[in-house]
């Protein structure tokens, strides 16, 4: 309690209210000491903040502002780098995926070209193995009539000598009875249903 | 407040003469315990203000960081948003010079070493108040001109007859009324608050050694004020400081306030 | 601690800066110019003239026409 101390200190000293002017005077009324020293210390302090203090706190708040600024700048150009990246990955992906499916077209195409070609081929082949076989067998065919024909003349002459006789015994006679009952034969045949088979062993045989 | 004890010595209330506190000489120039506590404390302002902003961080660090709370209290709380973000810059320093000077100033008259408020001495905030004084004067003249600063004090579109009365008032409140109020306020509030703990010291002091029987015991609750008063006057410092600074705003901000 | 442009203040902003805190501090300061502009005078007047009752009246005279200065500049004069 320094002032207490103090104030009583200056009591004794001044002897309780014997001072001059200032002692009494009204507290309202200014020192003019203490003005002087008031407007002094204001002044140095003043000229010290505006000088030195509130320029270094201004430059460390712009700093700091700037710092601020710039760690946005960056995470804005590391967003963009991230999506243009992004982007690229896209195109890419529809890149592949197009080619993908141009070449599974292709391959589709390709595919059916030889599915066709290997189905002509084939059908080709049946064909052919199918006219060969219809040529063997008119040829066979024809073979087994040329052989009927003698052996059913034969046969035939053979029979009608013996109901007959030997009145066809004639050579020349005979063969043209037999050649014109033959034809007689072909012809009631090819009339019929014989006659389909004639015409197609006839086109495939040239 | 009188306290009337039958004892041989007489209890004096404190009063003015208490604050007259010459320590070198007398008189108008005698250097008094209040000029020494001024000059120690603007000269301890001055050494840690230019310490701790010697390196500052982008980063605070614990000093740092209550600097700048006080900082950001003068810059950002009152000075950008009374005087406005276009304009507040230039009066920074005014501001924070008041500031810490009259809070420091005006803790001193609780810490014990000191326990006498520099501002209950009425020179001190008499040239604080003439800087704010010529600053707002000076700024206001600067941006209209004197012919300008003196029309701008009336408001247009009022009723003619109330045109001089208005002019009048208004002049003396800028010449006389401002810069009286921001004395006395700061003034007053240090002064009363003084007084008052003087009286709670004094008075237990007295009935500890001068009172009889169960008036001794009385001690103990004017001792107990008195603990509590210097908490208050803790609050009361800054508060004043603030409503110092606060109003030094209010009236720079009323050079730039032409469009309302 | 950024000085871009202030969007709505909170309740705490309107009540400390904005025109309202001005205006309030203006009223009063008009108050007690008031007092002075009036006062002064008739203390000296009362003085010279040894009459006690100069004083009061000129500060009831003063408040009056503080009032009503204060009145007729706030006032919202519609538009």
């Amino acid at each position: 309690m320094g002032a207490i101390d103090n104030t009583a200190g200056v009591l004794a000293v001044e002897g309780g209210g014997g001072g001059g002017f200032w002692e009494d005077a009204y507290p309202v009324i200014p020192h003019p000491g203490e003005l002087i020293v008031g407007i002094i210390s204001f002044a140095i302090l003043y000229v010290l903040y505006k000088r030195v203090v509130v320029p270094r706190l201004e430059t460390m708040l712009a700093e700091r502002q700037r710092t601020i600024e710039g760690g946005i700048e960056r995470a804005e150009a590391m967003q963009a780098e991230a999506k243009a990246a992004l982007e690229q990955y896209r195109a890419q992906l529809a890149d592949a995926r197009n080619e993908a499916a141009q070449i599974r077209d292709q391959a589709r195409a390709e595919g059916q070209q030889i599915l066709e070609e290997l189905r002509t081929q084939a059908q080709a082949e049946s064909a052919r193995i199918v006219a060969r076989g219809e040529e063997q067998l008119a040829t066979a065919r024809q073979q087994v009539v040329n052989e009927l024909r003698g052996q059913i003349g034969t046969l035939a002459v053979q029979l009608a000598g013996q109901v007959v006789g030997e009145s066809l015994a004639d050579d020349a006679r005979r063969s043209g009875t037999v050649d014109r009952f033959l034809d007689e034969l072909d012809g009631m045949t090819a009339a019929g249903d014989g006659a389909g088979g004639a015409t197609r062993v006839g086109g495939s045989s040239r | 407040m009188t306290i009337v004890v039958s004892a041989a010595e007489e209890f004096v209330p404190p009063s003015a003469p208490d604050f007259w506190q010459p320590l070198v000489g007398d008189g108008a120039f005698a250097i008094t315990r209040t000029m020494v506590v001024m000059v120690l404390v603007t000269i301890g302002l001055a050494v840690v203000m230019m310490l701790a902003t010697r390196r500052l961080g982008v980063v605070p660090g614990r000093g740092q960081f209550r600097l700048e709370g006080v900082y950001g209290l003068v810059r950002n709380s009152v000075g950008r948003d009374v005087i406005g973000s276009a304009h507040f810059k230039p009066y920074i320093p005014l501001l924070l010079t008041l500031f810490t000077l009259i809070l420091v100033n005006n803790l001193m008259g609780i810490v014990p070493p000191v326990q006498f408020p520099t501002m209950s001495r009425i020179g001190f905030p008499l040239a604080l108040a003439l800087g704010v004084y010529v600053v707002y004067l000076v700024a206001g003249v600067r941006r209209r001109g004197l012919v300008g600063f003196l029309k701008n004090l009336v408001p247009g579109g009022l009723p003619f007859w109330v045109v001089p009365v208005v002019f009048v008032l208004e002049l003396v409140t800028f010449l006389v009324t401002r810069p009286v109020t921001l004395t006395l306020r700061l003034f007053g509030n240090m002064f009363a608050g003084h007084i008052l703990l003087l009286l709670f010291a004094l008075g237990g002091e007295y009935l500890l050694l001068s009172g009889e029987g169960l008036l001794k015991l009385v001690a103990i609750p004017a001792f107990l004020m008195f603990f509590l008063f210097s908490a208050f006057e803790i609050l009361i410092a800054f508060l004043q400081a603030y409503v110092f600074i606060l109003l030094a705003s209010v009236y720079i901000a009323e050079v730039y306030a032409d469009e309302h | 601690m950024t000085d871009g442009p202030e969007g709505p203040s909170p309740v705490h902003h309107q009540m400390v800066a904005g025109a309202h805190l001005r205006e309030g501090w203006d009223a009063l300061g008009t108050l007690l110019s008031a007092m002075l502009v009036f006062g002064l005078p008739a203390w000296w007047l009362s003085e010279t003239l040894d009459q006690v009752w100069v004083l009061p009246v000129a500060l009831v005279l003063g408040m009056a026409t503080a009032i009503a200065t204060i009145w007729v500049r706030y006032a919202d004069r519609g538009p």
